[in-house]
């Protein structure tokens, strides 16, 4: 075996709260491309931050970590500098908040190179943002990050850490950020960039079918330890661990098929039409939802569906008329509106902000019954139980619990009304995979046994496609296609929605 | 708690209790006018000293229509001959008593037929650590009281700015719309209004009363209050929380009480801790140009006005108030920028 280009060996990262990282160990050699996956908080930034001295100084690291021959740990801070950003470079997850809005691209890209004294820095930045595959190339280096998309600003970010032609592309999530179409052209971009200059990367995700598509090997962390590593084809073929055969399994469930498709309108619209300032988000959509069916909205970010939930929920002003239980609620107001609330209710996608601060859990769940005047003793604790919660979780507080437990807790909240419809808003997107089953099957009990009707929106296609009866596909606030889930999904008939579940599925 | 924030409330907390239970300590009333000791120098021995006693012994024998001679003072006592072409009417003797440096005077020994008495009184022992205003009052006494009164000005005049701004800006920025529109305006529009006059349109109207005080400083104080509260306001009422509360059917009175006050009382307090030492600098202010608190009741920018005016021989009528003022400013200051930097990260 050839000596690896980057090696951690035995490396442990121990906080007075305490250990994040437990005698990880990793190797890169020259040119390969690894995947570090994991669920979020298994320690995955945690290894490489402390790797690279990046880490607070709460942190304690122990073990060692190497770059070609230099020792990392422990290294002085000049060293570390010397390589950081020049031999090894990052991409981060975050590229709205990475770029400083007030410089230029072109020189944003340009201050590394001229920091590590390249010469004509500017001119080699404009050949980077052409080598990134930005709309425009080159001529948009005089444009600030604003004035960018989030896969531009991505791809900006890419172009900083390609500028120094570095050994070692260390990449943390760099496309969680942004929508599945436009995680995919990226990647590829990346990857193409990768090879012709003989690149090594680490890329850390929670995502599975990235690590499959872009690595060569890939190492499973959980709980701050490698619990499997080996060549991706072989893990993703026979996983030891039942975590990663678990990770790897995470598809949905599949909910119960074969509703009735004459049953009663629950919720409604037509011609519904929604506009800010100058702009309009919603432009003339048309839906039914029928009792104890599901109905997936699906669309990338910024197309309008969250916006499309809350005017049919009566939270957002907007025009066309809306039909809760078969009755137009589009001119209720004051206390007739509140009234009819109760029929319809909304689960959003962050269960950290949706749940009020300083409130007990009980006190969320009743919140509408108390409302509405009709709160009984006992309601809190059948709310927690309808969701599968302990009744004594109910004296806690929202920080108290996991984002899983919030979830149910929303959930919660919403049943204790008897609502006919659940909008939800993204309801798992920012929950591990695992958790995010149980709460799929969650949902899918309540609607077997209460007959409910959802509203389900979402980016994620595999999800639409196992949860739903319909499906309704949004651009730039407009249906762009409809119909029964399994028809679409196997015959769409635009090419957007053939765009969307290609990038849905980065699976070979 | 960071180092600041800690000598704020340890600069608050010994201000408080300098004012409020200072007085209980000294047992001194701060009306009390001692004419023996206009403009007396702040000093850590007792008056009267000896010189004061001669003098104020002379005064009392001008006023018993007397000559005093062989003045002595030792050992807390003060003797003294006084002759007069007359037997002297010992029932002036206790012109002694009503002085502010003896006690009850006795005659020792009396000669050519009470002519010529030889009188013993003992000094009284007053301590002017801070010294006499221009009036003779004990100037620790006023600072105590001053002190008292701005902090009382402090906290309920922004307490008023407090409770009318804050429920005022919820409501603005709750209801949205054409209500927001018109409340804010009419905050611009009250924003226009010179301060001054209108606080001295009040007094002509009103006459110069306490409550008064907290009227204007109320009135002209919440406007910043209120917007505070309906830019948070706004950004809070789009957030998940309160949206999932509409749809359940969460009328806006309890929305604004349940979801939206708790949340913006962090930023509110913290915003407290700055306004309360605007608010005492502005009854200062006020009271400075003769608009603010009546006498006998005094504020630290009557004293600081007073004292500004006898700058040149008593320097210390205006430096003690205004340590004190600056010492309670201080506190507020350092508090108030602690809590407004963790408010902002939040």
């Amino acid at each position: 075996m050839s000596e690896p280009l980057f090696a951690i060996d035995d490396l442990s990262v121990e906080y007075a709260a305490g250990t994040a990282v437990v005698g990880v160990s990793l190797r890169v050699d020259a040119g390969e491309a690894v995947a570090v996956v994991g669920e979020s908080g298994s320690g995955k930034s945690q290894t490489l931050l402390a790797a690279l001295g990046l880490l607070d100084a709460g942190a304690r690291v122990m073990g060692s970590a190497r770059f070609g021959d230099q020792q990392l740990i422990g290294a002085p801070r000049a060293t570390l500098d010397r390589l950081r950003g020049d031999r090894i470079t990052f991409v981060f997850q975050e590229p709205m908040t990475a770029l400083d809005p007030l410089v230029r691209v072109g020189a944003q890209i340009a201050a590394p190179i001229s920091a590590h004294g390249g010469a004509a820095a500017k001119a080699r930045a404009r050949a980077l943002l052409e080598e990134v595959g930005i709309a425009g190339g080159a001529g948009r280096a005089g444009a600030y990050p604003h004035q960018l998309s989030g896969g531009e600003r991505q791809r900006v970010m890419i172009a900083m850490a390609l500028a120094n032609r570095p050994d070692l592309l260390i990449a943390d999530e760099p496309t969680t950020a942004l929508d599945a179409t436009v995680q995919k052209r990226i990647l590829d971009a990346l990857e193409e960039r990768r090879r012709a200059l003989g690149l090594a990367m680490i890329l850390v995700t929670h995502d599975l079918r990235l690590a499959r598509r872009y690595a060569a090997r890939v190492y499973v962390m959980r709980a701050g330890r490698v619990v499997e590593e080996g060549a991706t084809a072989a893990v993703f073929a026979a996983p030891r661990e039942a975590y990663t055969r678990g990770l790897i399994e995470a598809a949905p469930p599949r909910a119960a098929a074969g509703r009735d498709e004459q049953a009663p309108e629950v919720l409604a619209c037509d011609d519904l039409r929604v506009s800010y300032e100058r702009k309009s988000a919603v432009q003339g959509v048309s839906m039914a939802l029928r009792r104890g069916r599901t109905l997936a909205v699906v669309g990338e970010s910024g197309s309008g569906k969250s916006t499309l939930a809350r005017a049919l929920l009566r939270l957002q002003p907007a025009q066309g008329d809306i039909r809760w239980l078969g009755r137009s609620v589009s001119r209720l107001e004051g206390a007739a509106l509140r009234e009819a609330r109760r029929a319809v209710q909304i689960v959003f996608q962050d269960p950290f902000a949706a749940l009020s601060p300083r409130f007990s859990i009980d006190d969320i769940v009743v919140e509408g019954l108390r409302a509405q005047g009709r709160l009984s003793a006992g309601a809190a604790r059948r709310a927690l139980e309808a969701v599968g919660l302990d009744p004594a979780f109910g004296a806690r507080e929202p920080d108290a619990s996991s984002g899983g437990q919030r979830q149910r807790v929303a959930i919660a909240r919403a049943l204790a009304v008897e609502p006919a419809v659940i909008a939800l808003d993204e309801p798992t997107s920012s929950l591990d995979r695992a958790v995010q089953r149980d709460i799929l099957e969650l949902l899918a009990r309540l609607q077997a046994e209460r007959g409910l009707a959802y509203l389900f929106i979402t980016h994620d296609l595999g999800l639409a496609r196992a949860f739903a009866d319909d499906v309704i596909v949004l651009k730039e606030g407009r249906v762009v296609e409809r119909g029964a889930a399994a028809e679409v999904f196997a015959r769409p008939a635009e090419v957007y929605t053939r765009e969307l579940i290609e990038a849905a599925d980065l699976g070979p | 708690m960071n180092f600041a924030r800690r000598l704020g409330v340890v600069l608050l907390a010994m201000v408080a209790i300098f004012c409020i239970a200072g007085p209980l300590a000294t047992g001194r009333e701060f009306s009390v006018v001692y004419p023996d000791y206009v403009r007396a120098a702040p000093s850590l021995r007792p008056h009267p000293t000896a010189p004061e006693a001669r003098a104020a012994l002379s005064r009392v024998a001008g006023r018993m229509r007397v000559q005093a001679s062989d003045i002595s003072i030792a050992d807390g006592m003060a003797s003294a001959r006084l002759s007069a072409d007359i037997p002297v009417d010992l029932r002036a003797l206790v012109y002694f008593a009503r002085s502010d440096a003896f006690g009850p005077a006795k005659v020792l020994e009396s000669r050519a037929q009470g002519r010529e008495i030889e009188v013993a009184a003992p000094l009284k022992r007053l301590w002017l650590p801070l010294g006499a205003d221009p009036n003779g009052r004990d100037l620790l006494a006023r600072l105590m009281l001053a002190g008292r009164v701005s902090l009382l000005v402090g906290v309920l005049g922004s307490a008023v700015a407090l409770g009318f701004g804050v429920a005022y800006g919820m409501i603005a920025g709750y209801a949205g719309g054409k209500t927001d529109l018109v409340m804010m305006r009419a905050v611009d529009a009250l924003y226009a209004l010179p301060f001054i006059f209108f606080v001295i349109l009040l007094t002509a109207f009103f006459g110069r009363r306490f409550v008064l005080l907290f009227v204007a400083i109320g009135a002209v104080e919440w406007l910043d209050m209120a917007r505070l509260a309906r830019g948070q306001t706004l950004s809070l009422k789009s957030r998940e929380f309160v949206l999932a509360a509409r749809s359940l059917g969460v009328g806006p009175a309890a929305i604004l009480a349940r979801h939206i006050a708790p949340n913006i009382a962090g930023l509110v307090f913290a915003y407290l801790a700055v306004l309360a030492p605007r608010v005492i600098l502005v009854e200062s202010f006020l009271s400075f140009l003769g608009l603010g608190v009546r006498e006998p009741l005094t504020s630290l920018g009557v004293l600081v006005a007073e004292g500004a005016r006898h700058l040149q021989d008593a320097p210390w009528l205006l430096i003690a108030p205004a340590a004190l003022l600056m010492l309670l400013l201080y506190g507020f200051a350092f508090i108030g920028e602690d809590s407004a930097t963790r408010g902002r990260l939040r």
